[in-house]
Parts: structure tokens; sequence; C-alpha cells
């Protein structure tokens, strides 16, 4: 079911508009309007508590919102299931079950996403972010970095076209971190779409096509990479904190 | 159709498929109902000729409470770090969700029924059942509800700390009609004493059990977000 | 609905002023001695009256939780929760109302007859309801689960109550169709004190549901002046 046609529509893959997050009566995201093309990279940067993450959850159906998020121009609480095949998630937790060894869970979530060929799309994940070999190690003896690279298997296993990331690189040491960004690299030529929420503005750089700094739940800045220099960017609070 | 049934069958597989690297939760439920029967012993000092009378009240108990147990245990491994969420993200109606804990609830209990089943009837020095059909019928029916509805109030309550005290006191006012009716049809099984009512209470548990399977698998959804 | 709520709040408080009095006034001179009873039986008219209450409320805990489930605003979840603090009051009174009657009549305080046992059931459910609450402090899931619980509840209680008719009893059935069972003036006298609680409850709902208003605005401005 996940291996449908897709229609390229003329518009923007995805067209978030007036999205707003609320919890306990406290706004967490200001109504806040965000486009992202097919095969188009942007960066999430701000402080913490910025409501990043919070837009990564609203966008992937995890916590209510209001306002409208439409996915090839349809708005996505009509056709929930279609967006979500699409869809690939790095949140923050790791979503995987330590018991059961890497093998067994990115063949649980393939299966469940309904992918054709489960076993082969697990073993091509596991190769792509380098752990076969680990494949039937229980993920609770995995290390950080490990984890997290399992974390990015598991999202990327039904081959989606938009990729939501928190923090994907965290833990992950210098050389893994070259192999993941070729991987990122890979999906971006793929069409792949994404929004990467980091703290490391430097790294992302590289692929991302646009930065959008959020600030107390509200977007402060969107810059364009190309044609800026990036070591002398630098993000909003980071410059008011300077000053 | 087809698709929303693999994804029942894959969440309660994968449940299972935790449940077998530990077995903790089936064997503690196992071993606290059968804990039960010997407390009854105990407390009640029961003779061979009333053992038919105390029998079925003693097995539900037992049934309740263990799978209680069981299943706030269940629902809290969900619980670690947030991976209930990951599910939640697959394109498959959330309903699947509640399914696929349900039916993985719904056989472990039967599985701890068949131990705890023939250990009870030895404690209470039963001679045997008299209508095992309707025995059958009564324990499947009366666990199915009991089951649907402790899926749901056990993964609304997994997020809180005190969800080993919150769940009984949430779950057993709305079992009244469970724990009357399996009584009841359990009874009428041992004894072989079958009335019209025997018959009502049959009915009135697959009305709970349809209903209360349901309702929560429209509702699973909204408990389940953060 | 809330703001109309609070807005007949001047209304009910009227209709309540009158009514109590009439329906107090209608127990204890209007209506006859009952034969058998005595003037025990006069608590049945606020027992009756306190009891439909206790359902009534429920009904609004559920109506409430379905509204808040749809729409997601703090409102409705205050609105359950303050009719669920009433349900509670209202069957706990039943409770201990039908207890003084059935000392004398039934010789016992406490029998296990299917309303009693429903009405027992419904206070449970009411105090893990309010227990549920008590926990949910911010937590948005919390207050959905409460929501959800209770519209299983309203949905279980009819089957709560079949079950334990199925299972036994001996309830004086005073209300039957058709048949009213008892003298004009002490069904009139039903009435009124029916109608008088009926007022109160939704009397006391309704400062209830001002006192949260308020509440949420206080709230409101404290999240302006401290934003997060």
């Amino acid at each position: 079911m996940s291996r449908k046609q897709r229609v390229e529509p003329s518009g923007d893959l995805l067209e978030v508009s007036g999205l707003e997050v609320e919890a306990g009566g406290r706004t967490i995201l200001h109504p806040t309007d965000l486009n992202l093309g097919a095969g188009e990279w942007k960066a999430i940067v701000g402080p913490n508590g910025a409501g990043k993450s919070t837009l990564l959850k609203a966008l992937a159906t995890l916590v209510p919102y209001r306002g409208s998020i439409r996915y090839r121009g349809r708005p996505i609480s009509e056709a929930p299931l279609a967006y979500r095949s699409e869809l690939g998630v790095v949140l923050h937790e790791p979503l995987l079950y330590r018991e059961l060894s890497a093998w067994e869970n990115l063949l649980f979530y393939a299966r469940l996403y309904g992918v054709a060929e489960p076993h082969a799309a697990a073993q091509q994940a596991l190769a792509e972010v380098g752990l076969s070999v680990y494949a039937q190690e229980p993920v609770g003896r995995f290390s950080r970095g490990m984890i997290q690279r399992l974390a990015l298997a598991r999202a990327m296993l039904h081959q989606p076209r938009l990729l939501l990331l928190d923090e994907p690189l965290s833990g992950i040491d210098a050389r893994g971190e070259e192999e993941i960004l070729k991987l990122f690299r890979r999906a971006k030529e793929a069409q792949v779409a994404a929004l990467w929420v980091t703290h490391r503005w430097r790294v992302a750089w590289e692929i991302v096509d646009e930065i959008v700094e959020l600030e107390r739940g509200a977007v402060r800045r969107i810059t364009r990479t190309a044609g800026v220099d990036r070591e002398s960017w630098e993000p909003s609070y980071l410059e008011e904190g300077a000053r | 159709m087809k698709a929303y049934l693999r994804a029942v069958l894959t969440l309660a597989r994968k449940d299972a498929l935790l449940e077998r690297k530990s077995l903790e939760t089936v064997t503690a439920t196992a071993s606290f109902t059968l804990l039960v029967a010997v407390l009854f012993h105990f407390a009640f000092d029961i003779r061979s000729a009333e053992g038919a009378r105390f029998f079925p009240g003693a097995l539900w108990i037992a049934v309740l409470f263990a799978g209680t147990i069981g299943m706030a245990r269940s629902a809290r491994i969900d619980e670690v770090e947030g991976r209930g969420r990951g599910p939640a993200l697959a394109p498959v109606d959330r309903s699947a969700l509640f399914l696929g804990k349900f039916l993985f609830h719904l056989v472990l209990m039967l599985l701890v029924e068949g131990v705890a089943v023939p250990v009870f009837i030895a404690a209470f020095a039963l001679r045997g059942v008299a209508l095992p059909h309707l025995f059958i019928a009564g324990l499947v029916l009366g666990t199915w509800g009991f089951v649907a509805l402790g899926t749901l109030l056990a993964g609304a309550t997994s997020g809180e700390r005190s969800t080993g005290l919150l769940l009984p006191l949430v779950l057993f006012p709305l079992l009244t009609p469970v724990a009357l009716g399996g009584v009841a049809i359990v009874t009428a099984a041992v004894t072989g004493d079958v009335t019209p009512a025997t018959g009502t209470w049959l009915r009135l548990l697959l009305v709970f059990d349809v209903l209360f399977t349901a309702v929560p698998a429209l509702l699973y959804e909204s408990v389940l977000e953060v | 609905m809330i703001r109309a709520m609070i807005g007949a709040q001047k209304a009910l408080s009227i209709g309540t002023v009158l009514l109590i009095p009439a329906s107090l006034y209608m127990v204890f001179v209007y209506a006859p001695n009952e034969a058998t009873m005595g003037v025990v039986q006069r608590i049945f008219y606020y027992h009756v009256a306190t009891a439909w209450n206790g359902y009534l409320f429920i009904g609004l805990v559920a109506l409430m939780s379905l509204i808040y489930l749809i729409r997601r605003e703090d409102t409705w979840n205050r609105a359950a929760r303050s009719a669920a603090e009433l349900g509670v009051l209202f069957i706990t009174l039943t409770l201990i109302a039908g207890s003084l009657w059935a000392r004398p009549v039934w010789n016992v305080w406490w029998t296990w007859d299917p309303r009693l046992v429903t009405t027992l059931i419904l206070w449970f459910f009411y105090v893990a309801y309010l227990l549920i609450q008590a926990g949910a402090g911010e937590s948005q899931r919390q207050k959905r689960f409460a929501a959800v619980f209770g519209i299983v509840g309203v949905i279980d209680i009819p089957l709560v109550h079949y079950s334990v008719v199925l299972w036994r009893s001996i309830h004086p059935n005073v209300v039957r169709p058709g048949n009213p069972g008892m003298p004009p003036e002490m069904l009139i006298t039903m009435i009124v004190s029916v109608i008088a609680f009926t007022v109160l409850g939704l009397y006391l709902w309704s400062r209830r549901l001002e006192v949260e208003s308020l509440s949420q605005r206080v709230e409101a401005l404290k999240a302006k002046v401290l934003p997060l």
C-alpha cells in the first residue's frame, strides 16, 4: 500500500499555515506558516523551549493542533494514512524496543508499515546506517550513537518522501556522522524533503536550503543558505546574547 | 481491510515477542492466580462439600485481580521512552493499536486461565465440571469484556505514577456485569443447573463485549497522544 | 452553552429560593402521612430528587466529555469535572437518605438491592472519575482519559443496572408507568421536590462554571505576564 504511484502536484509537498499548539493553557507554538517543496531541506534552529520539537510532533500528528497542514495539496486530516505512509520521523525518543534485537525492531516496523518485502527492507535499512553486523544484538546493549542510527533506519525503512528529524546526529561519532550525512545527501537527491531540528547548524548548512529560526514558539528569521557565508552567520538568539 | 488486520496481528505479535523474551507478565499473572486459590483456602477453610459454592467466585476474583496487574504492567512497557508513539506514526488507523493490544492481552489471559482452571478445580475439590462448553463460553465471554475495558484503561493510566493504584479503582466499578455474569454462568456450568437466566447472562456478556470492544477502539486515539 | 448556563444563574437562583421552601412546605405539611411507614416515608421525596440529580449529572459529565474530546477546549473539561463534583454530592446524599429510610422500614441500613447496588457503583464511578481528574494537573492526556472514562461510564451504567436486576430485586417500585401507586398529593410533592432539586443542582453547577471561567481568565492573564 505504500508503493502507490506518486503524482507530483505543481505546488509544494507540504504547506503549513496558521499551525498553533497549546498545552495546559499556554501557547507552545504561535500560528506558524511553513512550506516545503519536494527535495527541499530546511533546518530548524532555536534556543531550548522554542517549540522546535513541538512543531515536529504536530506535523507528525502526535499532538493536537489548530491550523492547516496540507500534504500534496490535501489536508492531512482527510487522508491521514496516506500522509503517514510517506512520513519518516526521528523523535528525541528512539521509539525502539530495547528487549528486541535491531533486526526484530526493524522487521516489526516494516510489517506495520505494510512494506512489500519486509525482510529485504529491514536488511537494506540496517546496511545503510552501518549496523548489519549488529543485527541480532538486543537494542538494550547499543550505545547512544548506535541507537540513534537504528532510529534513523527505522524512520527511513519505508522510503518516506518527507522526513521530520529531531537532532538525528546526537550521540553519533565523527565517522558515523559522515555516513549519516551521506545518507541524507542521497535522500535529498532522491527528492525526499526534510525538516531538520538541530543545534549544529554548521553541519546542516551544506545540506539544507534554508535555516528557519524559531524563538518563543514563533518564526524569528529565515535565511537562505545559498550565497551566505557559513562562517559569518550566527543564530539571532546567540547574537543577542553577545551584545 | 486486509492491511488493517495484518497491522493488528503484527502489533499483537510484537507484544507476544516481547513477552516471550522475559515471560515476566505471564509468570507473574499465572502465579498470582494460583496464590489466590491458596489464600481462599486459608481464608475459608473449604471442605469438599462447599467447593462448588466458592469455586466460581474465587476463580473470577483471581482472574480479575491477576489480569489487572498483568495489563498494568504490559501497558507500562509501552510507556518506556515514549515508544508507544512509534506505532502511532505508522500508516494504520489508530484503532488497530487498541485491537492489537487487546488481542495480545486476551490470548495471555486465556493462557493463564488454562493453567489456573485445573488447579482451581483440584483446590476446590470439584469432581469435574457438569457442562464444559458452557464453562468455556462463560470464561471466554467474561474475559473478553474484562480485557477489552482493561486494555483501554490500562493504556490510559500508564502515564500515571500511580497506575497500579488507579487502574483497579477505575476498572472494577465498570466490570460489574462481567463479575456478576461470569460468576452466574460458571456456577451454572459447574452445577449443571441451567436456568433461563443463564441464557440472558450469556447475551448480556456478549452485548458488553461487543460494545466495549467497539467504543474503546474509537476512543483509544485520544488517550494515546501526548 | 456554558455561557448560557452562567447567564441563567440569576433565574436559577430565584427559582431555587422559591422552589426549595415550597417543596419543604409540601413535604412536611401538604403531603399526607403514609399509612404503614409513617413520617419516615417523607425522606422519599428528597431521596428521589437527589437520585435523579445524580443521574442527570452523570449524563452531563458524559456530554461535556464528548464535546471536550471533539473540541479539545479546556472549558469543557472543567464543565465535566464540575458536573462530576455535583454528581458525587447528590449520589452521596441519595445513599445516606436511602440508608436512613431503610433502617426503620427494611430493618437494615443496607441491602443488596439492584437500585442500591447500581447507585453504589455509580458513586464508585464518580469517585474514580474525580481521582483521575485530581491527578491530571496540566496533563492534557489525563484530561482526555477522564473524558473517555466519563463516556464509557455512561454507556456502562445501564448494563450495570440490568445485570444487577438480573441478579436480584426487592426495591419497592414506587413509580411504574401507568400506575403511580400513590395518592396525588404525594405524587405532586415528589414532582415539586424533583424540580426544586434540579433547579438547585443546576444553580450550583452554574456557580461552579463561573468560578472555573474566572480561574481560566486568571491563568490566561498569568500566561501573558509570565510567558514560558
